[in-house]
């Protein structure tokens, strides 16, 4: 170390020998002592969030809507919870209404790139749900998660190409209560596959990526 | 400020340092063990660029994401590539020939490299809110502050990238900077001074 720094003051001939070991040192304390304080205050926050009560979303009446395990693969086998979203075409659909056909319903923000890329890959696939008899009702989370992001409607046109008026696959917005009840992690890109019961099949992400084992739950669901 | 050199001819600072930073540049070329090192690094940064770029489109680190290089991602893959295989070549070549590196460098390229990474890692993934949530955000919170990380890594990309590689670029210039001081010692150097 010294045979390195001692050449390099001999040749700029302007740095002073000794204050700069300590302030390297000082910076390398103030290094360490920085890094311990973000690790406590995030062991710190690990242990606040496991001591306090957990987020279910509340109903109006005060009792638990649905069940802690939505927005996660364990949801499977749970009825679907019931909630409004709006069609591109203006129509307020309940999820309950949906029951009679398998339906996948999944949950986008248009700014997403993951939901982006999903969305195209659907397209391409959506004559094989169809085969199934799976409707998609591709839903815009509430407002976008407050982000400016285009509309649902010319995302769907934009990325649905020819499928897009498909009667098989409808997009819509999401009303606030269904995305706290369906997207309590405020996850992107999730969906959730329904049977014509109306209960919750299969629960996953990203179909851009999953879609091949989308299509087979799709197959064996009715 | 100017230097005057051992032969009394003054010239400014700014091109001695150039011409010093060329000749490291050309001498680290032409050594053999640089070039291999220099062109693996920049072969295998190239291929994880070009694997974890598009990772926010499938969010999973697969060649299935290969499907989805656009020429704006190749393009970074490669700049990014080549920028990190400098940084390592110089900290290889300092360690061969002239044993001062001490790995800043590295550490520094190896941070913007990670960097770089974020808005693939981090947009559309359930790490942000996840993250958030254990920190012990309300779910109303949750949903803002998610919304904006992710918006502001699927929406800033380049910005981010662009960064990584000023980072990068920086850490090689304080390579060669380093080189250059310790080349002082064993083959002679040009003094500054002060002008008068």
């Amino acid at each position: 170390m010294s045979s390195r720094s001692k050449p390099v003051r001999g040749a700029a001939g302007s740095r002073g020998a000794q204050p700069r070991p300590t302030k390297k040192k000082k910076r390398v304390l103030t290094f360490w002592v920085s890094g311990a304080v973000v690790a406590l205050a995030g062991v710190g926050g690990l242990l606040l969030s496991r001591q306090g009560s957990p987020q279910s979303p509340q109903a109006t009446n005060g009792q638990p809507l649905v069940s802690s395990r939505m927005g996660s693969p364990s949801a499977a086998g749970l009825l679907a919870p019931n909630g409004s979203f709006t069609t591109t075409f203006g129509q307020n659909i309940s999820v309950s209404s949906l029951r009679g056909k398998p339906t996948l319903i999944w949950f986008v923000a248009t700014w997403c790139t993951s939901c982006q890329a999903g969305t195209q890959a659907m397209a391409q696939n959506l004559p094989t749900l169809q085969k199934d008899g799976v409707r998609v009702v591709e839903v815009e989370l509430y407002h976008d998660l407050g982000q400016p992001g285009q509309g649902i409607s010319s995302f769907g046109r934009q990325l649905a190409g020819s499928q897009y008026g498909n009667p098989n696959w409808i997009f819509a917005s999401s009303s606030a209560s269904l995305t706290q009840t369906y997207d309590p992690h405020a996850y992107l890109d999730i969906y959730y596959l329904l049977n014509s019961k109306g209960k919750i099949s299969y629960v996953n992400a990203s179909p851009s990526s999953t879609m091949p084992s989308l299509l087979s739950k799709a197959a064996t669901t009715s | 400020m100017s230097v005057r050199t051992r032969r009394g001819a003054s010239t400014s600072a700014t091109d001695q340092s150039t011409s010093a930073w060329r000749s490291i540049l050309v001498q680290l070329f032409s050594i053999r063990s640089t070039r291999i090192v220099f062109l693996t690094t920049a072969v295998v940064v190239m291929l994880a660029y070009f694997v974890l770029l598009p990772f926010d489109y499938t969010q999973q680190i697969s060649l299935g994401n290969l499907h989805y290089l656009s020429v704006r991602l190749v393009g970074w893959s490669l700049v990014l590539g080549l920028s990190m295989a400098l940084v390592i070549a110089l900290q290889a070549y300092s360690i061969r020939t002239l044993a001062v590196a001490k790995g800043r460098s590295g550490t520094v390229g190896a941070v913007a490299f990670l960097a770089s990474l974020l808005p693939s890692l981090l947009c559309c993934t359930p790490i942000v809110p996840t993250v958030l949530a254990l920190i012990g955000l309300s779910t109303v919170s949750l949903y803002g502050a998610t919304g904006a990380v992710q918006y502001f890594m699927a929406t800033r990309q380049n910005y981010v990238l662009l960064f990584s590689l000023v980072v990068m670029a920086a850490s090689a210039v304080w390579s060669l900077r380093k080189i250059s001081q310790a080349m002082c010692l064993t083959q002679g150097c040009e003094v500054p001074t002060n002008n008068q």
